[in-house]
């Protein structure tokens, strides 16, 4: 009985001796605070966007968008028209904004951006792609995947004809929407799905996700969904279902991305692995970032989208 | 003709032998089950005259002296055996022994010792031990060898999750395992929680930490040799157990002139999972299972064949609703069959046809988008292998492998596929190696093997030396080296091994090479104890690290191993081992202590700088023990590592989603320099305790067993929560203490 309590003494004070808890600030390592954080894309055949200036702030600091805004810095794109020089947005901390006469974009064209601020410069390049045209769209059968219905495309209709024509109304799971395009010269393409009604009903099912998660996906949902880079080879793209949440009207947006944009796209998503449980950091990496002096993107797409309109499903 | 005649007349002479000594030569075996002994000892007292028996149990002492020759046969856990043999000139004598095993509380030591004993004494890094060993530890749930082998020091596990063997700083896919000599690709269930390895039906295991001989190849760093029972020559015996999760079974017995062997295991978890199921829990249905086969023959005296086959697989089925469900199924499936022929007492040949295949096929459905991942890795192996035994003085091992590869890989997103893939690519191998006694205190064995990968035109020759001598009574000095290649890589999904892929590089980039020098020091200071102290050093050029940045569904037929991998990688990894074991007495086991530094060094990653590895580990400390005091056996293992390695974050950052223009909902961000922290301490105490019954003339066992005894919340990784302002790092902990419950019988 002796030889028992002790082992169970033992037992007791090697457990009490191993407590775990530790300071936060023993899993962070802060260092790479104050870098120029550059946000902008250009598409092709649209006026010179907004782009956004931010700075990296340090892990042990509280972040926010105030705080990371970079105001008062100096935005400039080369053009072939000249240089374009960006103003504060008084609204809107941290963003910068053309001049009303600014340039529309051009395909196949080198753009430069320069952001100074203060002892910080940043810089970057990128060459457009060129227009990409969607010319088809279809319904498949999702079993055979013959042809279905042909969808009217932009080409053809305005948005209101688009939107009201029977043939874009597709009841939720019912075949597959199929885009078809003239291939062009990108490393990749990127999809954008945005629901255009805020205040339409999800059609997906996710019940098996408790009420928090689901409030967390309908809302980051609403402001739509982007896909992960793609290298199509055929000029034909099926559109996945579970990128549909919500019934009613939908933009289903098709990028050519340049080079910048994809390497940023397809890296920088794996940072997100480690909050996902990425085993201790194998791979939590640097995105790949292009930018000179600072981290961020500045890219180029040039696009084309298409309009469905989602029916709930009989019964939902 | 004229290349052919060497060899011929090598052999011609070897098959003669010298016409005024004699041999003697024969089979050890185990007096009870008629199992062969591989590596007993055969000695001439008096002498230093010796030899140890082959895998087979095959032994030859050529060039003896015409008279009575006293020969003593030894094995650790068995009772010598002196015989006294008469031997004209010109006379070739087959002796067959059978060692009559000791009772077990005698000698409570590893019947394998002497195997052990022989390849230690000239390999660094090598370990040899009995499946009963490990079934005498405390475990997880399951007896697990290579859970097992994870306490010894030099080998380390990526988490409490784990069965992966992390040798020397090397990864699972730079270790080779072979079962019955078949290569296993994926030797893992229930997400590697569990080895493949069923240790009922294991004999035993060898591990080649690194240096290892000629007679293997194609991994950079590390052999694990594991041996299937043959099963009992002379009666029926069954032993089986059931744990919480699995029941398993072994069966065995005499046929024709030989034995057979069956060993089966089953997880049941699949009607409480259905019961849950019912009850409306969402939890999937899984189970593995794994069947081990053996059947052995002899015809004659002079020939000796063996069918042996494995088949394991894990099955996980999700259905989330009528329109989202995952698949996952795995599983490895090997045969092998074999033929022993002794062309002369001095030439023992061994033949060996071996297939393998791995296929793990991994299917979702989200929301009626199909997803669907294939992939298959088989390969067909013709083998031989001769043990010729010249002279006293030199052992040649010659041998000869062909194998024939078959990776398919296919991918399909959406009802379209995105990958096709078909390679099968073949390689050569021949090896040649002399283990030659110098005099009596120094003994060299040096090795070449050359290989020929037909993906990539690769030719490759791979000298191997090592050398060992004999310091003192008690004291052997070690030395060795090697170079090694490795055509095939692991795509590892990391958290589900069920998802690897095996390709085999193109010639698009250079295979992986490492060179590998140890040194080591054994100490016997009685014929309890053991010590021994190791120290390495390895250099890798050309390793590849899968690009994780790749676009998800970029593959396709024309994608290079350049452009999956990132590509150019050095590394290194060097330490120092300490081992000491007490093999003898009612306690057992053993401490190790393991000082290590693991590096690597890619121009894409880490801005081209150093990190260490995940798993590097500056100090791993074990201490295992058993003792046995009539019906009961206790054990404890006592493990204490330094924290694995993890890249923290530095600094946050925001960006929008550029397809759709919204800001990110969660702030990105920007990692310090890679695996550049490290998480606390691993410490870990298991115990078990055993009591042996007869019940029914059956040998009962019962068993209580504690992980993690004192409840220690070793971290395993960190998260971080970035949806407030103030960031949280989280830490998700590993397994807390886990008490488990079984039975064991055998008759």
């Amino acid at each position: 009985m002796n030889r028992v309590s002790s082992l169970a003494t033992l037992l007791l004070v090697a457990a009490t001796a191993c407590d775990t808890t530790r300071e936060p600030g023993e899993l962070i390592a802060p260092g790479l605070s104050d870098l120029l954080v550059l946000d902008a894309t250009l598409i092709v055949d649209r006026p010179l966007p907004a782009i956004f200036v931010r700075r990296s702030i340090a892990i042990d600091q509280p972040y926010s968008q105030a705080a990371a805004a970079v105001t008062g810095a100096t935005v400039e794109i080369e053009t072939p028209q000249g240089s374009v020089f960006y103003s504060d947005d008084p609204d809107s901390a941290g963003r910068y904004l053309p001049p009303a006469d600014s340039p529309i974009v051009r395909a196949s064209t080198r753009y430069r951006l320069r952001v100074d601020s203060a002892d910080r410069h940043a810089s970057a390049e990128t060459v457009t792609p060129e227009k990409i045209e969607i010319t088809e769209a279809l319904l498949l059968d999702e079993v055979t995947l013959e042809p279905v219905r042909t969808l009217l495309t932009f080409a053809a209709a305005g948005w209101e004809e688009l939107f009201g024509a029977p043939e874009n109304q597709i009841p939720y799971l019912e075949g597959l929407p199929e885009l078809r395009f003239d291939q062009v010269e990108v490393p990749a393409y990127q999809v954008g799905v945005l629901p255009l009604d805020p205040e339409a009903e999800p059609v997906i099912d996710l019940s098996f996700l408790d009420e928090e998660t689901l409030e967390e996906v309908y809302e980051q949902a609403r402001s739509g969904a982007e896909s992960p880079p793609m290298i199509i080879e055929d000029g034909r793209l099926k559109m996945p279902w579970f990128a549909i949440v919500f019934g009613g009207p939908h933009l289903v947006k098709l990028f050519a991305v340049d080079e910048n944009w994809f390497d940023y796209i397809r890296s920088n998503g794996v940072d997100t692995d480690n909050r996902w449980g990425g085993l201790a950091g194998d791979a939590f990496e640097r995105p790949i970032f292009h930018v000179e002096g600072g981290i961020g993107l500045f890219g180029s797409a040039s696009v084309d989208s298409l309009g469905l309109v989602i029916l709930p499903l009989a019964g939902s | 003709m004229r290349m052919a005649l060497p060899p011929a007349l090598a052999l011609a002479l070897l098959l003669a032998g010298n016409a005024f000594a004699g041999t003697i030569a024969g089979y050890v075996t185990d007096a009870d089950s008629g199992e062969p002994l591989a590596w007993a000892n055969v000695l001439l007292p008096g002498s230093d005259r010796g030899t140890t028996t082959n895998a087979a149990g095959y032994y030859a002492l050529p060039d003896l002296p015409p008279g009575l020759q006293t020969l003593r046969y030894t094995y650790m856990g068995y009772r010598p055996l002196q015989r006294r043999i008469g031997v004209r000139a010109g006379q070739r004598r087959r002796v067959d022994v059978a060692l009559e095993s000791r009772p077990i509380a005698v000698t409570g030591a590893q019947v394998v010792a002497d195997r052990e004993e022989e390849e230690r004494a000239i390999q660094t890094g090598f370990v040899a031990l009995e499946s009963r060993q490990f079934r005498e530890l405390p475990a997880t749930a399951e007896t697990d060898i290579l859970r097992g082998l994870q306490l010894l020091p030099g080998i380390q596990a990526a988490s409490d999750f784990s069965s992966g063997l992390y040798v020397r700083g090397g990864g699972p896919d730079q270790t080779l395992v072979l079962l019955d000599l078949i290569p296993l690709y994926n030797p893992a269930h229930a997400f590697v929680f569990f080895s493949t390895f069923n240790a009922d039906a294991i004999r035993d295991m060898s591990l080649h930490k690194g240096t290892y001989p000629a007679n293997y190849g194609g991994r950079l760093g590390a052999v694990l040799d594991v041996a299937n029972r043959d099963g009992n020559r002379h009666h029926f015996a069954a032993q089986g157990g059931v744990s919480v999760i699995a029941a398993r079974t072994t069966l065995e017995g005499p046929v024709g002139d030989g034995s057979w062997m069956f060993s089966g295991r089953r997880t049941y978890l699949d009607p409480v999972l259905a019961a849950m199921r019912r009850s409306g829990i969402d939890v999937p249905d899984y189970y593995f299972y794994d069947v081990n086969l053996k059947v052995n023959q002899d015809f004659g005296n002079r020939d000796k064949t063996s069918v042996s086959a494995y088949f394991g697989n894990d099955l996980l089925d999700f259905e989330l609703t009528d329109a989202t469900s995952f698949l996952l199924e795995w599983g490895n499936h090997a045969a092998t069959t074999k033929w022993t022929h002794i062309f002369s007492p001095r030439v023992f040949g061994n033949f060996l046809a071996a297939w393998s295949r791995y296929q793990s096929v991994t299917s979702f459905n989200l929301v009626e988008t199909p997803l669907l991942f294939r992939s298959v890795i088989s390969d067909l192996s013709l083998k031989s292998d001769f043990d010729c035994y010249l002279s006293s003085e030199h052992t040649l091992n010659l041998g000869a492998i062909a194998s024939r590869f078959d990776f398919d890989y296919q991918q399909s997103f959406n009802r379209e596929s995105q990958l096709d893939v078909s390679i099968r690519p073949f390689e050569l191998a021949a090896y040649a190696q002399d283990e030659w006694r110098i005099d009596a205190l120094t003994t060299a064995r040096i090795g070449l093997r050359a290989s020929y990968f037909s993906e990539g035109d690769r030719l490759h020759a791979e000298p191997r030396i090592s050398l060992s001598r004999v310091l003192g009574e008690t004291t052997r000095a070690k030395l060795s080296t090697g170079t090694y290649h490795q055509h095939l890589q692991l795509i590892a999904t990391e958290g589900f091994n069920g998802g690897d892929v095996w390709i085999p590089l193109d010639d698009t980039v250079q295979p992986g090479a490492a060179t590998q020098f140890a040194a080591g020091v054994d100490w016997n200071p009685s014929n309890e104890w053991q010590i021994t102290g190791d120290c390495y050093y390895n250099t890798l050029r050309n390793l590849v690290t899968v690009d994780t940045r790749v676009a998800s569904d970029s593959a396709d037929e024309d994608n290079t191993a350049e452009e999956i991998f990132i590509t150019d990688g050095t590394g290194s990894a060097k330490g120092i081992e300490l081992f000491a074991q007490k093999r003898g007495g009612a306690l057992r086991g053993w401490i190790g202590y393991a000082l290590g530094w693991t590096r690597r060094e890619f121009a894409e990653i880490n801005e081209g700088e150093p990190f260490p590895l995940k798993h590097d580990r500056r100090h791993d400390f074990s201490l295992v023990a058993t003792w046995r005091r009539d019906r009961w056996t206790f054990g404890l293992t006592q493990v204490y590592a330094t924290g694995q390695a993890f890249t923290p974050a530095s600094a946050r950052y925001s960006m929008r989603a550029p397809a759709i223009g919204t800001l990110l909902p969660d702030d990105l961000l920007l990692p310090a320099a890679k695996n550049s922290a490290r998480l606390l301490p691993y410490h870990r105490l298991d115990l078990s305790i055993k009591r042996s019954i007869s019940l029914f003339d059956v040998d009962w066992e019962l068993y209580l067993q504690v992980f993690n005894a004192y409840n220690r919340r070793n971290e395993w990784f960190v998260q971080y929560d970035t949806s407030e302002e103030e960031v949280d790092p989280e830490v998700v902990n590993m397994l807390p203490i886990l008490p488990t419950l079984g039975i064991n019988f055998a008759f």
